[in-house]
């Protein structure tokens, strides 16, 4: 297994460039911009992009060569290569979130106590996002193929974005009341199992699916 | 007449008679100017019968160079050395270059092919070959078997001989190893070779002679029956012989 | 070691369907320390056998055994006394030659990491070249070098040699001989081209449309079967057990006899050639 790890590792050589250009850019903007709120929303999207990509391309990368075929004839289990990728999100999950906390220290906006805790919570929300997106998209993958996940998670995904805009349209006052999470508060820790669940539920299915594929 | 042959005997393991043979062999034909490789598992281990130290870098055998400055063959060389500060270059093509020969039984004696440790020594300039033809009719096993038999024949291939190991044949021939493992069966069939667990095939003990009676009388019953055959078709004589005489041009 | 006594390879009865192609009770044993080769035509099954064997499809019914373990149950321990080398090098493009070691040294238990060194140096294979600028004769000489790295015993090869010269795949079979100089180690060999198998191989296993068509000795092979040059009138001759396959053309037939001497017996007249492995293909191929 810890070889599969160096392998993906390796793969991702390339793009570790490029994270740093975009990043780099960021923190330009940050620095010389002045509005906060989007940099936040930009930037937390960049985080989720960055926590799905090791695996997302992982896959695509491995699709292209045949690489499954290989490793199968090695002394390596189905199972093993699954855990490999879950592991995978995993890593992925807390480096876009890391990735962004470094920005925003670039950025020098880390002055008060409130900040940091803001900042903090932000992380653990994406680090929880960025798995429940994985989880939710890599037994698509190994049930339909990369191709065919990929559309019909942009589907799940824009759902409520959707309805998050409608209500932003025609219910303002609904989410001026929502309470931000607080790292202990309840909200997070519900949130926080219920994304471990569905973690597991997906790690299951994807062994499942796995193992019925034929290679 | 005693026969010894210290290989069957068996005290010492195949390796160490195969290298104490040589040495003194060789150290008798061509004095101190060999290398002798000896490849154990995975390890080289050089012995140089000179004064040159175990370990030496060797220079190229073959090089046209060395051969007139020596005025003799040159040294042996194993074909494939490991590496191990020892590289023997151009291996590839010398290897190349003795394509689907091997050298076996030479008349100095000298022992070639364990199964064990030694792969093989070539001893260039005197030597005997073994020729096969993908051309002729002749199934390659028989070519293989009717060759090693002619050399035990004549008898350049002495008693207690070793042939090369069923693989490496296989190998330098280009072959399968059931086409080798046939040639070596019927030669043992015949009575010229005898297999001796765990250490190969070796000329045998058997009085030639001996055998060679035995061929000849087994050509008189063949030629009896088609003596028969011949009296009954009123094949005449003369007849008879000319076929005879082409059937023998034709191998 | 007693393995020499076991067999490396044994199928029976496998049987596998897809949509429009199955693989029907596919029977046949490789010996230790022998070459085996696998030959059939394009789409024959070759491939879907090799997947087989490597538990990458499931099987409908049927066993495998490989080096004397089952290779469903105990497929992922023995695969570490496994090669194989594919046809395509299932490798990403931007990865190099000296990648390899760290990766593949940490999934097989017996790598071998200055083996590897030795053959990337004995077939002149850049380490830091990336692989997408590798041409196909070193794709597949570095799958070779991967392969065999790990000391294994059972050596496949799936079509490794499409579309490489005449140089290339005399270098690899010179390797495969050195390999099975070792009694304890054996060859699968797939491939359509037969040339390659003409000597080197000890057996010869057809498969046609996913069948065994025959699986034995390539000499016993070879030797029994002979082709038939004749003219069309002497076609009548012979009888139709002894025709396995006809070529007709303008001038004369060829017939594929499966036993050579009994017809030099029944036909003396009659010019009986040697057959080869690729006549043997084109004639087989045919009915």
């Amino acid at each position: 297994m810890k070889g599969l790890f160096i392998k993906e590792l390796y793969s991702l050589r390339g793009t570790w460039r490029a994270t740093l250009f975009v990043g780099g850019l960021f923190i330009i903007i940050g620095v010389i911009g002045n509005n906060q709120e989007q940099l936040v929303g930009m930037l937390s999207g960049l985080c989720i992009m960055f926590s799905i990509f090791p695996a997302i391309a992982s896959f695509s990368q491995d699709a292209a060569c045949g690489w499954d075929t290989f490793a199968l004839s090695m002394p390596l289990s189905r199972k093993k290569l699954v855990r490999a990728k879950y592991l995978l999100c995993l890593g992925g999950s807390v480096l876009g979130p890391a990735i962004g906390l470094l920005i925003c220290l670039l950025c020098g906006r880390f002055r008060d106590v409130q900040s940091r805790q803001e900042a903090l919570t932000t992380m653990c929300v994406l680090f929880l996002t960025a798995l429940l997106l994985q989880s939710l998209f890599l037994p698509l993958i190994y049930r339909f193929g990369l191709e065919k996940a990929r559309l019909v998670f942009i589907g799940i995904c824009l759902a409520p974005s959707l309805i998050g805009g409608l209500l932003a349209g025609t219910q303002p006052d609904l989410l001026e009341n929502v309470e931000l999470p607080s790292i202990g508060g309840p909200l997070l820790g519900i949130s926080a199992a219920l994304v471990l669940g569905i973690l597991c539920l997906s790690y299951f299915l994807s062994l499942r699916f796995f193992s019925r594929k034929e290679l | 007449m005693r026969v010894t042959n210290p290989l069957l005997a068996g005290s010492m393991s195949v390796a160490e008679h195969a290298r104490d043979f040589l040495r003194r062999n060789l150290c008798a034909a061509y004095g101190d100017e060999f290398f002798l490789y000896e490849k154990m598992g995975r390890r080289a281990i050089v012995s140089a019968e000179s004064n040159s130290e175990a370990g030496t870098e060797i220079p190229h055998p073959i090089t046209p160079k060395r051969r007139e400055s020596k005025g003799n063959p040159f040294p042996l060389a194993e074909l494939e050395a490991e590496p191990r500060g020892l590289s023997l270059p151009n291996t590839q093509s010398l290897r190349r270059s003795i394509h689907q020969k091997i050298q076996i039984g030479l008349d100095k004696s000298v022992l070639v092919g364990y199964t064990v440790n030694i792969r093989y020594i070539q001893l260039r300039g005197e030597g005997v070959e073994l020729i096969i033809s993908n051309a002729s009719g002749k199934p390659i096993y028989e070519q293989i078997s009717d060759q090693i038999k002619n050399r035990i024949l004549c008898g350049e291939l002495k008693e207690g001989d070793a042939l090369p190991s069923l693989r490496l044949l296989a190998k330098e021939l280009r072959i399968s190893v059931i086409t080798t493992k046939r040639a070596y069966e019927d030669l043992e069939r015949d009575g010229f070779i005898e297999t001796v667990a765990g250490k190969g095939c070796f000329v045998a003990r058997k009085n030639l002679d001996f055998l060679r009676e035995e061929h000849l009388r087994q050509l008189e019953a063949a030629l009896l029956e088609a003596v028969g055959i011949a009296r009954r078709a009123g094949i005449s004589l003369e007849e008879a012989g000319e076929l005879l005489r082409l059937l023998y041009e034709e191998e | 070691m007693a393995f020499s006594e076991t067999n490396a390879l044994e199928l029976s009865g496998v049987c596998k369907a897809y949509g429009d192609f199955r693989l029907e009770q596919v029977s046949f044993t490789l010996p230790s320390g022998s070459i085996m080769g696998f030959i059939g035509e394009n789409g024959a099954g070759k491939t879907t056998t090799l997947k087989a064997i490597l538990n990458l499809i499931h099987l409908d019914s049927g066993s495998i055994r490989i080096l004397g373990k089952d290779s469903v149950r105990e497929g992922e321990a023995v695969r570490a006394e496994v090669g194989v080398v594919f046809d395509e090098l299932p490798l990403y493009r931007a990865m190099k030659a000296r990648d390899l070691s760290p990766i593949l040294g940490n999934i097989y238990p017996h790598w071998d990491t200055a083996l590897y060194e030795e053959y990337l140096r004995r077939f002149s294979l850049p380490r830091d070249k990336r692989i997408e600028k590798y041409s196909r004769g070193m794709k597949m000489k570095l799958g070779m070098a991967a392969a065999l790295s790990h000391h294994p015993r059972l050596l496949l090869l799936d079509e490794a040699t499409g579309g490489l010269d005449p140089v290339m795949r005399n270098e690899l079979l010179d390797l495969l001989l050195e390999f099975i100089q070792d009694e304890g180690h054996s060859v699968l060999f797939s491939t359509h081209i037969t040339s390659d198998l003409e000597r080197v191989a000890d057996y010869i296993t057809y498969i046609r449309q996913g069948r065994i068509l025959l699986s034995e000795s390539k000499d016993a092979l070879l030797e029994r079967h002979g082709l038939i040059q004749c003219s069309r009138a002497q076609l009548s001759q012979l009888e139709p057990g002894e025709i396995l396959g006809k070529r007709e053309s303008a001038f004369g037939c060829q017939i594929l006899t499966g036993d050579r001497s009994a017809a030099a017996r029944k036909h003396p007249d009659m010019t009986i050639d040697p057959v080869s492995l690729e006549d043997l293909m084109v004639f087989c191929g045919q009915g």
